[in-house]
């Protein structure tokens, strides 16, 4: 039961869905609607455990005073103050909506944009390392980011936009599809060897058999 | 220059100069404002997918349609807290093995009608300059990804290391495209900044 049940509730749920895609009397029972339903549902229940697993550890960093227990409180805070307003007033609620439009959502914006800052001096420090690959790289991103940008106008006219099409739509076409398929092919080997039980590290095995 | 008074925008301003400090270095209000945004965005979700799935699967679907079969549903969502016991910690991987399982069904057969399409479209008549370099490119990148290929042959090193170009310029139109949507991002702040919070308009 700690292991064969697991495994053999990935079979069954992966039989399912290739069941009901591939075959006709599976599109005809119309199983994959129950079945997203199902995921829908225990997945959205596994989100309070992320929830629940946030409290846990916070309120132990507060409890043993640890460095910086106090921002701990300020998350704790902010968790369970948003969740009383959203309970009672559902996603749609004028001051939970608020509270998304003027803080979460500008957060967001800002943690992600703070990015560009250090993408940028990784760009300058792969540069330094003075590889050929290291140089296409930059070169290439070069061309790609003039090209989108007014300033590539601005220096070499219509020049820009062009160059940035052409590596774009031929040599980024090229090796993008190859990335892709090797991605496509190993996902799809990997997704046979769990159906088929070879691979077992997502219920504590050793991984591979 | 007229700075607003709209408590929404300066709540914008305040969130988006309190990340911003620590481009100076690591802070108490970069800290703050990480913990808020962790706690908020915790919290957004979990309302959201309870009001979407956990709510309506309760009240609609078990109570009013009488599809009761999302009773397991619930209970199988909720075994992942088995995980705070440890004598009983190997239930909590029921959900996980779903999920894996639907994952792993979901790539077997919605994929390939995917890369199949990605397989035909490859093969594109060798009549002008841009075709030729996308043929051979395809297949230079995919040689490359052969590991049971000998690299030391000298044809099949050859047409790995062209194959190797093509990834870096493939990562360096990524690399370059996701600079530029940071930067977009950052515009957007500071457009915000000084448009709506300071009021500044050219």
């Amino acid at each position: 039961m700690r292991k064969e049940g697991p495994m053999i509730l990935t079979v069954i749920s992966s039989l399912v869905v290739v069941f009901s895609t591939y075959f006709f009397l599976g599109q005809k029972w119309n199983l994959m609607e129950p079945l997203n339903n199902w995921f829908q549902i225990s997945y959205a229940i596994a989100l309070a455990l992320g929830f629940v697993n946030l409290t846990v550890i916070h309120v132990k960093y507060i409890q043993r005073k640890r460095e910086g227990w106090f921002y701990s409180i300020v998350l704790l805070l902010c968790m369970y103050a948003y969740l009383v307003l959203g309970m009672i007033q559902t996603q749609n609620g004028l001051q939970f909506d608020w509270i998304y439009v003027n803080a979460m959502s500008p957060l967001s914006a800002t943690m992600f944009s703070l990015v560009a800052f250090f993408i940028t001096s990784a760009a300058y420090r792969a540069f330094r390392i003075r590889t050929k690959e290291a140089t296409i790289l930059l070169v290439c991103a070069l061309f790609v980011m003039l090209g989108r940008a007014p300033i590539g106008d601005a220096i070499w006219g219509n020049w820009s936009a062009f160059v940035s099409k052409w590596v774009m739509g031929t040599l980024n076409v090229a090796g993008m599809r190859g990335i892709n398929l090797g991605i496509a092919v190993g996902g799809f080997a990997t997704a046979l060897r769990i159906m088929l039980g070879l691979e077992r590290a997502h219920i504590g095995g050793s991984g591979t058999q | 220059m007229h700075i607003t008074s709209d408590p929404g925008i300066w709540c914008q301003a305040i969130c988006t100069l309190a990340v911003y400090t620590y481009l100076y270095k690591d802070n108490p209000i970069f800290r703050i404002a990480e913990n808020v945004f962790l706690g908020l965005a915790t919290t957004y979700w979990f309302v959201y997918s309870f009001f979407n799935y956990i709510k309506p699967a309760i009240v609609e679907w078990i109570g009013t349609n009488g599809q009761y079969h999302y009773v397991l549903a619930i209970i199988l969502g909720l075994l992942i807290f088995f995980r705070y016991v440890p004598s009983l910690s190997w239930i909590a991987r029921y959900p996980m093995s779903f999920w894996v399982g639907y994952g792993t069904g979901y790539t077997l057969a919605f994929t390939p009608a995917v890369w199949l399409n990605q397989i035909t479209a490859s093969f594109v008549a060798l009549n002008s300059l841009q075709n030729i370099l996308i043929f051979v490119g395809i297949l230079c990148t995919l040689v490359y990804f052969f590991f049971t290929l000998a690299k030391e042959n000298p044809v099949v090193g050859g047409i790995a290391e062209v194959g190797k170009w093509y990834i870096m310029i493939a990562l360096g139109s990524a690399f370059g495209n996701t600079v530029l949507y940071r930067w977009n991002l950052f515009l957007g702040r500071a457009n915000m900044l000084i448009t709506q919070w300071l009021g500044y308009t050219g």
